[in-house]
């Protein structure tokens, strides 16, 4: 028997209940501009001094393409307090000045520095993760001042893992890269695709690593066990092509994107921390350009329903 | 004694279990403990219903528990981590757990008793992301937004490009950008010769 019951009044009132999106502001605003300027502010606030960052940026425009890209990698993968003050933003600045040493070793090919930055994030959210799972009774300013302490103590194995990951897709990605005449028919591409798979990369290989390292535990055990993370990720990535079904296909005057997508084990997905379902299928996005050169953009898990 | 339904006495069970574990267990066992609570969340929206108070009260005092609020800390963490990466990949993952989060606020435990008192503003300080850089987050279909979700959760409808190009959407969520496969001053699907 059910004891009484009360009927549910939702209590929150945040400050932002009501906002609403202004369509008159995204016209007034350039993106690029509002990123290039995020990423003064961001190298600033990292401990870079306006001589370093001219010095750095030397000649590139900082709202075209290569210096964009890196914008894109620092400010879409935020470090935690960044731009603020106080304790945790002083606990995080350097593990942010090692990244930008890490990645502007490179410069000025700003694309490979946007890279580099991409997979030393990665290790700094993974060990994050960690320090915040197994120190929680700590304040997050002394968490934050830990996760630094362990990145910086790490980057001699971030630079070993980075080398022997590229080390390793050298090793598999030989030869011709996949080319895709982009004239053909839809069903032509495809088989082109299929046919190819075993040498469709993914493009520079610092790039490469850092989305193999990023998914690779996704891919089934029986996929992973045994292998190195990169070998795992291509060879599930070959797969996908091969065996998996086109869930996109659409041809511009200049480029054709498919996506391939294949059913997973049941319960062998990853389970998202979200609490949204566990994932089913492994999912490939290609591209071709109207060269012919064809890259894999990403592949991935996801959830999705069960289609007929 | 109070009669809780299976699903009632599953979720406190949960509660129960993690109330007293330790680092890491503590934090790897609460999303399941969450999706119980949510479960019920749902269950009673679908029909009407609400809370019981003893329900309340009972999950209420578990939570409090050094376990489960360690375990809602490394979970807010997650939230955190997510709402960090709000420009690419992580929005919709973010506003996942950031709503899961309001419901457990707004029916059990205020956020600031479930933290480390140093650490009472941190839920202000994540709400703040998603406000300031609104123009840059790719922009979540309504269609697409869980039916559970109740109105007052805005972080939903925070994006402010809602033209943003699908190119771009798909850019940012499946974190991967086409002028990687570009030269600097090659033309790129969508892009006019004046650019």
């Amino acid at each position: 028997m059910r004891s009484r019951s009360y009927p549910i009044h939702p209590r929150s009132e945040t400050p932002h209940a009501t906002h609403t999106p202004r369509p008159e502001d995204d016209h007034r605003i350039d993106p690029q501009a509002i990123n290039a300027k995020n990423m003064l502010e961001a190298l600033a606030w990292a401990g870079m001094s306006e001589q370093e960052i001219a010095q750095t940026r030397g000649n590139a425009n900082p709202e075209k393409r290569p210096w964009q890209r890196l914008c894109s990698a620092v400010m879409n993968n935020e470090f935690p307090e960044m731009g603020s003050t106080g304790p945790e933003a002083e606990a995080v600045k350097p593990a942010m000045a090692k990244a930008l040493s890490f990645s502007l070793e490179k410069a000025p090919d700003f694309k490979e520095c946007a890279y580099r930055y991409e997979y030393f994030m990665a290790f700094y959210n993974a060990t994050l993760s960690d320090v915040e799972e197994r120190h929680l009774h700590l304040p997050n300013v002394e968490q934050l001042k830990e996760a630094t302490s362990q990145i910086l103590r790490s980057e001699g194995d971030i630079r070993q893992t980075l080398k022997s990951d590229i080390q390793k897709l050298n090793e598999l990605r030989t030869g011709n890269s996949a080319s895709v005449d982009i004239t053909l028919s839809k069903e032509e591409i495809v088989a082109s695709l299929r046919k190819q798979a075993a040498i469709v990369g993914m493009g520079p290989d610092t790039s490469t690593a850092y989305h193999a390292r990023k998914h690779y535990m996704e891919l089934p055990a029986s996929e992973r066990d045994g292998l190195h993370p990169v070998e795992a990720y291509l060879n599930g990535l070959e797969k996908t092509i091969r065996e998996g079904k086109v869930t996109n296909f659409k041809k511009g005057a200049n480029s054709v994107n498919v996506s391939f997508s294949r059913n997973l084990p049941p319960g062998q997905g990853k389970l998202p921390k979200d609490g949204t379902p566990q994932h089913n299928k492994i999912f490939s996005a290609l591209f071709v350009k109207k060269s012919g050169d064809t890259r894999a953009l990403t592949m991935h898990s996801k959830s999705e329903p069960e289609g007929p | 004694m109070v009669d809780f339904s299976p699903e009632e006495q599953a979720a406190l069970e949960l509660l129960r279990k993690n109330a007293d574990a330790v680092p890491p267990d503590s934090a790897r066992n609460f999303p399941e403990a969450v999706e119980s609570l949510m479960r019920l969340w749902e269950d009673h929206h679908r029909s009407g219903r609400a809370w019981s108070p003893d329900f309340v009260e009972e999950a209420a005092r578990l939570l409090r528990k050094e376990g489960n609020r360690h375990g809602f800390t490394a979970y807010f963490g997650a939230c955190r981590r997510y709402s960090l990466r709000r420009r690419g990949d992580g929005f919709v993952s973010a506003c996942y757990l950031r709503s899961k989060i309001q419901i457990l606020t707004d029916e059990f435990v205020p956020f600031a008793d479930f933290m480390h008192p140093a650490d009472s503003g941190a839920l202000e300080k994540v709400d703040k992301l998603y406000i300031k850089d609104a123009n840059d987050i790719a922009p979540i279909p309504p269609e697409e937004i869980p039916w559970w979700v109740p109105e007052s959760h805005w972080w939903w409808r925070a994006p402010t490009r809602l033209d943003m190009s699908q190119q771009e959407i798909d850019e940012k969520i499946h974190d991967y950008s086409l002028s990687d496969f570009y030269d600097e001053d090659e033309e790129m699907p969508g892009e006019t010769s004046q650019n």
